[in-house]
């Protein structure tokens, strides 16, 4: 009888543990997801367009790249005065001293104003960073 | 001619009780969510009585407000402690080390959810169960440890209050026998898995 009350009181301790499990699942924080809907484009020096749709809340073009990253977009670069001179986009490299060429930021088709560092990020925008020789 | 113990003697008890109770938690406090407290305090509650555990609860609190300063946590150990002596006392005539170790699991479980009593007051009840949530994964450590440390250390500890009773010639604590009657207080008192 005892042991019958031990084992009771043992599976009522699992359920309990179960449960507990349950209300974090379903309560704890969850990453909240940005505002903002915006997509990234990549065009190669093969003219292959690989591109990242985001939302995001960041108020500059280097957030977004640096969220993007978790999507599998890669980028390097070097601080200057002017802010990030970016070097490699998804490994290939456009080293305007070494290959000639360079990578351009597009806005909604326009080529861009801003670095990555100063340029504003609004609902619905999108980015593309194209291999440009010469 | 009836057991008694003397007022010094009964004092230096007292303080080896919360010492003890201090410096495992000290040891521990590495460990998220491992701690001996528990454990001590049921033994003591089995072994020594409601009142003395009690008395060792509140000095324990007070010299941990000495450490940490006063804050919400220590608050809440205000009336945490009290409570696990008091349920200990209710439930005295169990003898079984693995309902123990059942029982102090429960406890570490539901450790978090009285810890957060206080939030409901200080943010609401809304942030208080959002608080309480966000800590289950270590409420559920706190279980873990606590079953295994009871389920290792409930037999020695007991055995170890007995031969202090004995040396401090104090009476047993009224532990009843449990449904098979099994137990009663004498220093052979049958304790089973």
């Amino acid at each position: 009888m005892k042991n019958k009350k031990i084992l009771a009181f043992a599976i009522a301790l699992v359920v309990v543990i179960a449960g507990f499990i349950g209300a974090w699942l379903i309560l704890r924080d969850k990453p909240q997801e940005g505002t903002k809907a915006v997509t990234l484009e990549v065009v190669d020096d093969k003219a292959a367009k690989t591109t990242y749709a985001l939302k995001t809340d960041a108020e500059f073009l280097r957030g977004v790249m640096d969220e993007a990253k978790a999507k599998g977009f890669t980028y390097e670069g070097s601080e200057s005065a002017y802010g990030l001179m970016i070097s490699h986009v998804n490994g290939l490299r456009a080293d305007y001293q070494q290959d000639g060429a360079y990578w351009a930021i597009y806005v909604n088709g326009a080529y861009g104003e801003y670095g990555a560092d100063s340029q504003p990020v609004a609902d619905g925008d999108t980015f593309t960073f194209e291999y440009t020789k010469g | 001619m009836k057991p008694s113990v003397s007022p010094a003697r009964e004092v230096a008890l007292l303080a080896c009780m919360v010492a003890l109770l201090h410096v495992g938690k000290q040891a521990l406090n590495f460990l998220p969510n491992i701690e001996v407290v528990t454990l001590l305090l049921i033994v003591y509650t089995l072994g020594f009585g409601w009142k003395r555990s009690l008395l060792v609860a509140v000095a324990f609190t007070v010299l941990e407000m000495t450490v940490w300063a006063i804050h919400l946590w220590v608050i809440m150990y205000i009336y945490i402690w009290p409570f696990l002596i008091l349920l200990t006392h209710l439930l005295r005539r169990n003898r079984s080390v693995l309902f123990w170790a059942l029982f102090s699991a429960a406890f570490g479980l539901f450790f978090g959810m009285m810890a957060a009593l206080p939030y409901i007051v200080t943010i609401g009840l809304p942030g208080a169960v959002a608080w309480w949530a966000s800590g289950i994964p270590f409420d559920l450590m706190h279980a873990g440890g606590n079953f295994a440390l009871c389920l290792v250390l409930h037999r020695p500890l007991m055995y170890l209050t007995d031969r202090v009773r004995a040396i401090f010639h104090m009476d047993a604590p009224d532990r009843g026998t449990d449904e098979n009657g099994e137990g009663g207080n004498g220093p052979d008192a049958a304790k089973s898995i």
